[in-house]
């Protein structure tokens, strides 16, 4: 604290007395604006903070508000105030998009008023002109080495008898447990339009199933006290614990790679688009994006260059090609029928 | 006097009961201030090492720490205005004959019996027509629904009881309606308005749900800054936090009771 | 004694001029009601509103129908969780009642100063927020936990037991979240009970358990009652620790209702799921205070209402 109140002292006289110089030099671009987004909370955030928002300030003057809340509250938030929205833009997931675009709270954005856009991988722009994708959250398998003597390849394999009251999963609730339903439908001879086979594959490991919860930080307080052994998840949390010494095993499924992807979008309605658009494109720069797959070593959307010992830890970077392509809007029809189905075959 | 087989069993039973209860209750707080405690990276019981580095990392916190104060704040104010609304409501329920009195009985405790996640939802349609969806005064208008109705039933419980003869003596000796009140009524009743304030203010101190959907950016409260970091990341801070806000309440309810007199403290 | 007290103190009121008792009852429960009416009944309409819709989306959408109640109430998946619910609701408040009548009691009685840390320790959980508690449980119920470790190291189990994701850990975690309020509600009322009272029914050659069941019992009911019905009510609601804590396995109303309205977006139904549970709970609550109420007035004991 002393340290910090020292600090703007230090500015603020400094600020006093380069006055006159400042008023010379020309404003700033986006000098006394705000622009409002809800945020994830935590080391999200503060990447975000320290990797987006601080330089765009410098350069521009633009002031970043994260106003951090759950993403379902967020977007409950927007879908109630669509004519006085509390925010400009929005950091949603690929199964909210379809959501948002039909209670048409999104506005398309293209390359030319985001120039960063050309670094963006093929196929991650799912929704077209809408939206900026810039990082990916895949489902991969993991199991705890130390606990489970034979490795693990298949979800099905998560069927297997040593594995019996031991395996997590995550609950439709949650976009994990959703691409988890999907992956087990598809690699059962199922699809969007059929997702009977998931509910098969289920009951099959049913005896298996340990533990089911909507929310992924309470899966990984499972894996830490061991409650859990093995199951679905995502690809950086598991890194995150083998990050701090768990015996964590990621494990590309054979079955494929099922992804969403983390997006930026403006929210019509919101003030300061043009401040909105500089955010996202500084979000997808180098230093932004090559900040977050360092830190959660998730796969990144754009072509940002990575340093080997960080690439050897994203997992889904060789099987990046591999990434099945989901109707999102389908999902969305089904969610609610999936979900229901899920828990009453779980009771 | 004798000593009764039955009532040997009910102190037995007794004694036996309370302390397990006091664990009970005890044991997640010892839980998390140990673990805050922990010198290492995760958050785990028993802790490893011993460290004060989450502490101060939660006290170097911006977030943290500004929650805390609008917590605080919020709850203060919250418990103040609810305790204005709700005293006067319990005394008409309690004192006055009038149609529509279990009604409205009714109707102040319902804010009860809605689920947090309904209130809050209906809260943020309504307000946002009003315009007022993204401000402290809505904010505010929502703790206060949620700490109402423990006021008032707090109130009433302890108004049922209350010994008329009391006023009505005081009366007889020619003290005025207000006098009465002030001498008599309320200092009688502050062991249920102390009750009633802490169940107030703790209701809407930790109150999650309803902040999360009403809160605005300059306004998040802590158990917010908590539930969603929680959703990101997961490390000690959270158990320092946890302990700086055990530590906080402790220091409030001592402050409170040296003000309003340890044996008022019911 | 007090309930033989209340007719002349009535009496009194009575004999003022009847428009000023008017405008003192009016100052009184006047904000109260205006503020409930503005910031609860308003929104609970508009919510009501939104149940009858007959889509999947609240906006944008148009017509009336109680095509979310149909499909809510006819369907013995959802009228089991919600009968689990309400059944959730009544053991917790009876397990509280049973296990916080005796603390709150003995704080009742005890002196100012033994009080103190007690009463700490009570309101303790309550300072805590939801999710630092949920891991504490599963630090004590989990597999490599306190619990298990206690219960092998007595030698009653060999292996870990399975302590989580069923329906006895999320009742304990219940009873645990609202215990203090429980507790809270005995102490305050039994604090206004003196102890003339018993030490007479004890020189009356009563032993301690017909003390209690004569003479505390009838005068406690109000905060019993309080406490009873208050506890249900939470219980009823939770969301957050049947998710948590019970897995799939064990499922309530509240974390149903939650996910419709946060993951799904299906506010029509999740607003009519809401309403059967509003209605459900009020109708307990009501026929509660109606019926224990009664009894105790028919006595004589509690001033009639």
């Amino acid at each position: 604290m002393h340290k910090r109140s020292f600090l703007k002292l230090a500015g603020a006289t400094t600020a006093t007395l380069a006055a006159p110089a400042i008023l010379r030099a020309q404003a700033k671009r986006f000098d006394g604006i705000t622009i409002r987004t809800n945020g994830y909370g935590g080391d999200y955030d503060r990447i975000l903070k320290e990797y987006v928002a601080k330089p765009l300030e410098e350069r521009t003057g633009l002031k970043v508000e994260y106003q951090a809340s759950t993403l379902a509250a967020a977007i409950a938030k927007l879908i109630a105030s669509r004519d006085n929205p509390p925010f400009d833009m929005l950091m949603a997931d690929s199964p909210n998009i379809p959501e948002l675009l039909t209670a048409q709270i999104i506005e398309p954005l293209t390359a030319k008023e985001v120039p960063n856009v050309s670094k963006l991988l093929p196929k991650v722009r799912e929704f077209g002109d809408f939206g900026i994708p810039y990082l990916t959250n895949a489902i991969i398998l993991t199991y705890n080495s130390k606990l489970v003597k034979q490795p693990i390849a298949t979800f099905a394999d998560l069927g297997r008898a040593d594995l019996k009251g031991r395996v997590g999963l995550l609950t439709p609730e949650n976009t994990g447990g959703v691409l988890t339903l999907i992956a087990l439908s598809e690699s059962n001879g199922g699809s969007l339009d059929n997702m009977e086979p998931a509910f098969q594959a289920l009951a099959k490991m049913r005896e298996n199933i340990s533990a089911t919860t909507p929310a992924t930080v309470n899966m990984l307080q499972l894996y830490e006290q061991e409650e859990v052994w093995a199951g679905p998840y995502f690809d950086g949390r598991v890194y995150s614990m083998r990050a701090k010494g768990r015996p964590m095993v990621s494990v590309i499924p054979k079955e494929g790679v099922y992804a969403l992807y983390n997006y930026l979008v403006p929210v019509k309605g919101g003030k300061n688009r043009e401040a909105v658009l500089a955010y996202m494109n500084q979000a997808l720069s180098d230093e932004a994006v090559g900040a977050l797959v360092e830190f959660f070593r998730y796969a990144p959307c754009t072509n940002v260059p990575l340093t080997p010992a960080v690439a050897k830890e994203v997992v889904v970077l060789p099987a990046r090609d591999a990434i099945k392509p989901i109707d999102w809007a389908k999902v969305a029809k089904i969610r609610g029928s999936l979900t229901e189905r899920f828990n009453k075959s779980m009771r | 006097m004798r000593v009764d087989p039955a009532d040997r069993a009910l102190a037995v039973a007794g004694a036996m009961v309370r302390p397990i209860v006091y664990v009970g209750l005890a044991l997640p707080a010892v839980i998390i201030v140990a673990a805050a405690f922990t010198a290492g990276d995760s958050l785990r019981f028993p802790p490893e090492g011993f460290s004060l580095r989450w502490f101060q990392a939660a006290l170097a916190s911006g977030p943290f720490m500004g929650a805390l104060w609008t917590s605080t704040q919020l709850a203060c104010i919250a418990t103040v205005i609810s305790l204005a609304l709700g005293l006067g409501a319990a005394f008409a329920i309690d004192r006055y004959e009038f149609r529509g009195r279990g009604a409205f009985r009714t109707l102040t405790l319902s804010p009860l019996v809605v689920p947090m996640v309904v209130l809050g939802l209906g809260l943020l349609q309504f307000l946002s027509w009003l315009r007022l969806n993204q401000t402290f005064v809505g904010l505010l208008a929502g703790h206060v629904l949620i700490t109402l109705p423990y006021v008032v039933r707090t109130l009433s419980a302890s108004l049922i009881l209350f010994d008329r003869n009391l006023e009505q003596a005081a009366a007889n000796l020619r003290a005025s309606p207000w006098r009465v009140l002030r001498r008599i009524t309320l200092p009688l009743l502050l062991p249920a308005i102390v009750s009633a304030t802490v169940f107030a203010f703790v209701t809407s101190f930790g109150n999650i749900t309803l902040s999360v959907f009403l809160g605005t950016s300059r306004s998040i409260t802590l158990p917010v800054q908590i539930f969603t970091y929680v959703e990101h990341s997961y490390d000690p801070v959270l158990a320092a936090v946890s302990a700086l806000v055990i530590l906080v309440t402790l220091v409030l309810i001592i402050v409170v009771e040296k003000l309003v007199g340890v044996e008022k403290v019911a | 004694m007090t309930g033989q007290a209340a007719p002349p103190a009535v009496a009194v009121e009575a004999d003022r001029s009847g428009a000023s008792v008017g405008r003192r009852r009016l100052l009184l429960l006047g904000p109260a009601l205006l503020f409930l009416v503005f910031f609860l009944v308003l929104p609970m309409l508009g919510l009501l509103r939104t149940s009858l819709y007959p889509g999947e989306r609240s906006f944008d959408s148009s017509g009336f129908s109680l095509l979310q109640y149909v499909k809510f109430l006819g369907d013995s998946y959802y009228l089991g969780v919600l009968a689990e619910t309400i059944g959730f609701g009544i053991a917790s408040a009876f397990v509280s009642l049973l296990i916080g009548f005796p603390v709150g009691y003995s704080l009742a009685r005890l002196p100012a100063q033994k009080r103190r840390w007690r009463l700490i320790v009570v309101i303790l959980p309550l300072t805590l927020s939801l999710v630092v508690v949920v891991f504490g449980w599963l630090v004590v119920l989990g597999r490599n936990g306190m619990a298990n470790s206690i219960l092998m190291g007595l030698g009653i189990f060999d292996s870990p037991q399975r302590l989580l994701f069923n329906r006895t850990a999320v009742l304990v975690v219940l009873v645990q979240q609202f215990l203090p309020f429980m507790i809270l509600s005995v102490m305050s009322v039994v604090t206004q009970i003196s102890p003339a009272l018993e030490q007479a029914a004890a020189n009356l050659r009563a032993n301690r358990f017909t003390t209690f069941r004569r003479v505390v019992l009838p005068l406690a009911m109000p905060g019993i009652l309080s406490g009873l019905t208050l506890v249900f009510i939470l219980s009823a609601s939770a969301f957050i620790t049947p998710r948590l804590i019970g897995g799939s396995k064990v499922q309530m109303v509240g974390s149903l209702i939650f996910e419709q309205v946060m993951a799904i977006l299906n506010w029509p139904f999740g607003s009519a799921m809401a309403f059967v549970l509003l209605a459900l709970t009020l109708a307990v609550t009501i026929g509660a205070n109606t019926v224990l109420a009664h009894r105790f007035v028919s006595k004589g004991i509690v001033r009639a209402r």
